[in-house]
């Protein structure tokens, strides 16, 4: 999605469509916020959909393996199902403006994934202890996976709450929140950029 | 050949953005390896840490552009129409493959050195500083120090076959972005779903097989024993990777309209 996303404003740009766009709606802010709408209504669906299939599905096969899956309520599982529609939205979104910023395809591709995609990796799965991880996990967009994290911590039981074992160090909506403050500013640059600059 | 390579490389030099990807691999290589080394403490000795393979965290970052460049070398070219030109010019195109895959080779090598070098750079100026010191069991950081060369050298090699990945992908793809997300996909997936798996047999299954977890165990000083592969081993496995990419990039390159 986040290609796509990324190539709904920057193929624009490569092919010329671009003038034409502004010609015909010359409120370039109103363009970048109508194109934002559609890509995050568009994601919202088709991630709603694969999520929605995914997490019954991966319960049940898991299931039927002989694990056992912590319980949790429909209202958790509503959550996160819903939520990581909403992070593929938010995040498709943000590839948007970065690609209006950028104008560059691979240049805004590259930048979404990298921003979103290797912190989770440093902090999850490799050599980097607890505290910078979590300080990670806080302050980058990746900090938006907390929204899939159903497990509750419970200050009574010393367990070890790092984000390997996936425990993350927002609550849910918070860490979405940050994704949701990086793609605002990233889209109010991109409305800043296009209204100045030539197309 | 030699007027091939001399045409990629007039190419490649003066498009707008290679020197700049270039400078932007090392730069970022050696930030995210200071930040990384600044971040970590070792209190006590044996703190299980790996030095080297902390100081060259950096080359996790920097392998994003260097896919960049690789991936905008071939892709550049089909979205200006220059691919036309450079075909007519060139007919037999596994050689204006292989023309371009050698001159993205030795660039990447040539940052990918500089890269490597100011990552272990700053590992030895900040880990020290951090109770990575001799005290602790972790002398600086140093070339002459067997592993350390071969995690430094293994990391620059790790950077070109990453460029051939790409470049084999760009060329199967044609358009850039998409084969940017195919490369990323690629490289950054097999970490997040192998950490995912639960079952240890198929995580070390899956960190045996994808191109970044296998490539980047040529990182590893210490505890080699408990590496779901061995360091050139995992290098392998990238290399036939980018073998891979290459040939499926090839042999569309030759059956396909340009």
């Amino acid at each position: 999605m986040i290609v796509v996303a990324t190539l709904f404003i920057t193929a624009e740009y490569r092919r010329g469509l671009i003038r034409t766009t502004l010609a015909a709606s010359p409120q370039r802010g109103r363009v970048l916020a109508a194109k934002a709408i559609v890509i995050a209504s568009v994601t919202f669906a088709a991630g709603l959909a694969a999520a929605a299939v995914a997490v019954p599905l991966c319960g049940r096969i898991l299931r039927a393996n002989g694990n056992y899956l912590y319980p949790v309520s429909s209202l958790t599982e509503l959550r996160v199902v819903a939520g990581t529609a909403a992070l593929l939205a938010v995040a498709a979104v943000l590839a948007l403006a970065l690609g209006a910023v950028l104008r560059r395809s691979a240049g805004a591709v590259t930048a979404v994934i990298v921003v979103i995609v290797l912190p989770y990796i440093l902090a999850v799965a490799s050599v980097l202890p607890a505290g910078p991880s979590q300080w990670l996990l806080r302050l980058t967009p990746a900090a938006a996976f907390a929204i899939q994290q159903s497990l509750p911590q419970y200050p009574q039981v010393s367990n070890f709450y790092t984000p390997s074992n996936g425990y993350f160090p927002l609550a849910p909506w918070t860490g979405f929140a940050v994704l949701c403050a990086y793609a605002a500013l990233a889209l109010g640059l991109a409305v800043f950029l296009v209204r100045r600059r030539d197309a | 050949m030699k007027q091939a390579l001399h045409a990629e490389w007039t190419k490649l030099r003066t498009v707008a953005g290679t020197g700049w990807l270039l400078l932007v691999t090392i730069a970022l290589s050696v930030a995210l390896s200071a930040a990384v080394a600044a971040a970590v403490t070792c209190p006590s000795a044996g703190c299980n840490q790996d030095p080297a393979k902390l100081s060259l965290t950096g080359i996790e970052l920097g392998q994003a552009v260097v896919a960049i460049l690789a991936v905008l070398a071939i892709s550049g070219e089909y979205s200006t129409g220059m691919i036309r030109i450079t075909l007519a010019a060139m007919p037999r195109r596994p050689k204006v493959l292989a023309a371009k895959a050698a001159i993205l080779t030795g660039m990447t090598l040539a940052a990918g050195t500089i890269a490597a070098l100011g990552c272990l750079l700053a590992g030895r100026l900040i880990l020290p500083g951090n109770g990575f010191t001799a005290a602790h069991g972790h002398p600086p950081l140093s070339l002459g120090d067997g592993p350390t060369l071969r995690a430094a050298a293994g990391s620059v090699l790790y950077l070109a076959l990453i460029a051939l990945l790409s470049l084999g992908a760009a060329t199967a793809v044609r358009d850039s972005a998409t084969a940017i997300g195919v490369v990323l996909g690629l490289l950054y997936l097999f970490p997040i779903v192998a950490q995912m798996v639960i079952d240890p047999h198929w995580q070390r299954h899956l960190q045996q097989l994808g191109p970044m977890t296998a490539g980047l165990a040529i990182q590893a000083t210490t505890n080699l024993r408990s590496l779901p592969i061995s360091p050139w081993a995992g290098l392998g496995v990238l290399a036939a990777w980018a073998a891979a990419a290459l040939l499926a990039g090839g042999l569309l390159l030759r059956q396909r309209d340009a």
